[in-house]
């Protein structure tokens, strides 16, 4: 008997529970404890597929915990791609990259066993040298922010805490582990690490309030950094703006939260790391003759924000940057230039559907959206993750999945439709539903849909894990605008 | 009936057909005998017995030095995989984290998997408490170990720990055939083609003092008083030696005053042409 004629097509990806946002490119962070291991699996068989399940069989760090759970899918259409999930604690893994299996039955089939890789990073803060270290098993990567924009302006937002922080000047150093000779070293993690780890930092600084245990000081003891401490903070300042004034009383603020938190990454994807990126063109410039070795990489970035990088916008960015090579004989090679980017994870436009009012007797509140990219085609089925945030008058805050695989209650895999569903509790109690008004955001995230095997150099060339959707305008000296896109009136 | 999981016992219950070994990077490719720094995957078949399916059943898989009495204190856990079986359905469960034997007692390590969930929960044990493969369904243990020698080699040995918790215990050392092994053991050892060696062997156990060089002893047990944990060595005389492709298996086994055995080792001698010629390649340089 044949296995189980199912794939899954990319990287499984790190996702943060308290937002429901996927990390930058689908890291697992270890500050973040317990995050989702998102995965899509599609039907490669041609036809539909019946009595399908899947579990998580096991990762290869013993630090990562979870708790054993199948999920029992039924029926999984011809081509269909589904976004699925499982959770695990990360507080204990190692940075590294590791693999993760996954065990998929269907009926009429063996069991189709699927080993993933993924990668899993930590950073840690000195407070004396106000260094951030993100990990990597081939040397660690040392970042210096030199100076940001901070939001929000003063009495904007809850006291003593920013809102976004926009990276302004930083400088990283990387120590190769081994040193070698010609114009690149091997690729960290077989994946583009200088060009994430500045978004990684970038949206981890604005998550700040909601990790576990914040920068850990490289003892993971519970230490905690203050944001507004740590950078020089000159100039103007984002101004933010909490989502009670656009939507309710959050009281955890969490979509705003994620989506400033993307708003830091992206526009760091968007100067230093989509194709080409500058620590690659600087290899390239400052390739040392033969027999040196080099020792020691650099870069320092000025960043310009000529527009404001708001999340699913082309914006203009621009920057200013150097790239230094030391080598074992102590020659040192500069390379320096200037870029002006654009934003290039963008949408042509988006659009939701959901009633205007919802009757819960009814069952649940459905929602579809459709997503259209530049040049007018249609996103469909894995190539975004899709999800819904619920924000009550009242103050909770509720999360759903979209999906375009076919599965109840989305009609059909791949039309571009995206549907998910929230079933809203009888109960109006204090842990219940309240009725009245509940603000939604569908917010989409592009994946990195780089193949397995892919030659790790050409791989580096995309980035994924970077919000598309357009929710969150951000203002720099002047107001921000977070937008929901319906309002439904519970009943 | 439930959840019942079970993770077999072999015969003798230490050298169970559940547990083996994939070295190399690829834990899917075939089973063999583990390499000192070389990394390695643990697989478990793991049953259920019973009438109910487990969707959430854990198993957990450890290493441990060569020892006839094994407790999780000191043990050493790989790591945990997850299993959902169907009433009376088997499955082959991948230990995903790697395992890699060190050097510590020449690389001899034993293998240990206990398979659980929350509807068929292990016994009530603590760290200290013996893992108990035959009072136990869910646990099962691999004990032996695959020793390549020249074919003029006179000796072989393995250095391993008896006693500890419980009362006093006696340790038996015997030769066993390979026809007394699943033949599936064998093949999972990388040895399924091997012969009985003709060879007199003679099997002896005594103290094992590390740095102090290994002779065969003059007995074929020897008692151990209540909580007298020591290292012994097992030892085979090989007489003449043993052919290329020919083997003998020798085991130690802890017996308590009860008569119930509660731990073996096994070790299994194999006559390797290609061993001679490493051993000379690297006296030679």
């Amino acid at each position: 008997m044949a296995s189980a004629p199912v794939e899954i097509p990319h990287r499984p990806a790190g996702v943060y529970p308290a937002t429901n946002l996927m990390n930058v490119d689908g890291f697992f962070v270890v500050n973040m404890g317990r995050q989702h291991v998102q995965l899509t699996l599609r039907n490669v068989s041609g036809s539909d597929l019946d009595g399908v399940t899947i579990y998580l069989e096991g990762f290869s760090d013993p630090g990562v915990s979870f708790v054993p759970r199948r999920l029992d899918i039924g029926l999984l259409r011809a081509d269909a791609e589904l976004p699925l999930r499982f959770t695990a604690n990360f507080t204990n893994a190692a940075p590294d990259a590791s693999f993760v299996s996954f065990i998929v039955e269907a009926d009429g089939y063996e069991m189709r066993r699927i080993v993933k890789k993924i990668f899993v990073t930590r950073v840690d803060y000195h407070k004396p040298s106000k260094t951030y270290t993100v990990k990597t098993p081939q040397g660690d990567m040392e970042i210096v922010v030199h100076r940001a924009l901070m939001g929000p302006e003063q009495g904007s937002c809850r006291e003593g805490e920013a809102f976004t922080v926009l990276i302004q000047d930083v400088s990283y150093t990387l120590r190769p582990k081994p040193s070698y000779e010609g114009t690149r070293g091997p690729l960290m993690y077989e994946d583009p690490w200088w060009k994430i780890a500045l978004a990684i930092l970038a949206g981890l600084v604005l998550l700040g309030a909601a990790l576990y245990d914040y920068f850990s000081d490289g003892t993971l003891d519970g230490g905690s950094v203050s944001v507004g401490g740590t950078f020089e903070e000159t100039g103007p300042s984002v101004c933010c703006t909490k989502i009670s004034s656009s939507a309710s009383k959050g009281e955890d603020d969490l979509v705003a939260k994620g989506l400033y938190s993307a708003a830091g990454g992206i526009a760091t994807v968007a100067i230093a790391s989509d194709d080409p990126d500058l620590h690659w063109r600087g290899q390239e410039a400052t390739e040392p003759p033969a027999g040196e070795l080099t020792v020691g990489e650099g870069v320092r970035l000025k960043i310009d924000y000529v527009e404001s990088p708001s999340p699913g916008v082309p914006f203009a960015i621009e920057g200013e940057w150097a790239y230094t090579r030391e080598t074992d004989v102590g020659s040192t090679y500069v390379h320096e230039d200037r870029d002006r980017r654009e934003n290039v994870h963008v949408l042509d436009r988006y659009e939701v559907e959901a009633p205007s009012t919802h009757d819960r007797a009814s069952g649940p509140l459905v929602v579809t959206a459709q997503f259209v990219k530049p040049g007018g085609d249609l996103c469909r089925g894995g190539e975004l993750l899709v999800t819904g945030h619920l924000v009550s008058e009242h103050g909770p805050y509720r999360q759903f999945q979209l999906d375009d695989a076919g599965l109840d209650p989305d009609a059909d895999p791949n039309d571009g439709v995206y549907t998910g569903a929230y079933w809203f509790s009888r109960d109006a109690g204090e842990k219940g539903d309240p009725g009245g008004a509940w603000y939604l955001f569908v917010i989409a995230q592009d994946v990195n849909t780089v193949k397995e095997g892919t030659d790790p150099f050409e791989a580096a060339h995309t980035v994924g894990g970077v919000v598309v959707t357009t929710q969150l305008q951000l203002g720099i000296d002047k107001p921000c605008e977070l937008n929901h896109d319906a309002v439904i009136t519970v009943v | 009936m439930g959840v019942q999981l079970v993770v077999r016992d072999g015969s003798p219950w230490w050298m169970s057909p559940d547990i083996w070994v994939v070295p190399g990077s690829d834990p899917t490719g075939p089973p063999g005998q583990p390499v000192v720094g070389q990394r390695a995957f643990v697989w478990t078949r793991v049953q259920n017995v019973g009438s109910t399916r487990v969707t959430d059943a854990s198993v957990r898989c450890w290493w441990a030095d060569p020892s006839t009495m094994i407790t999780r204190a000191s043990a050493h856990r790989i790591g945990t995989s997850a299993v959902a079986l169907e009433p009376e359905e088997t499955k082959e469960v991948l230990c995903l984290s790697p395992w890699t034997p060190t050097s510590a007692n020449g690389g001899h390590q034993c293998l240990i998997a206990e398979a659980f969930s929350p509807a068929d929960p292990l016994p009530p044990h603590l760290a200290s408490t013996p893992f108990d493969p035959p009072g136990d369904r869910h646990v099962a243990q691999r004990n032996v170990t695959v020793q390549l020698v020249a074919p003029i080699t006179m000796m072989a040995f393995l250095p391993f720990m008896a006693g500890g918790a419980g009362g006093a215990v006696q340790v038996l050392v015997r030769r066993m055939f390979l026809e007394e092994l699943d033949r599936v053991i064998l093949a999972q050892l990388g040895a399924r083609e091997l012969r009985e060696a003709d060879a007199e062997v003679r099997v002896s156990a005594g103290p094992f003092w590390p740095g102090e060089p290994v002779e065969p002893f003059d007995r074929e047990g020897l008692k151990l008083r209540r909580g007298e944990p020591r290292t012994l060595a097992l030892v085979a005389e090989l007489g003449e030696g043993l052919a290329d492709g020919t083997a003998v298996l020798v085991a130690a086994e802890q017996v308590d005053e009860r008569e119930r055995i509660t731990g073996g080792v096994g070790l299994l001698v194999v006559g390797s042409e290609a061993r001679e010629r490493e051993q000379q390649e690297a006296r030679d340089g």
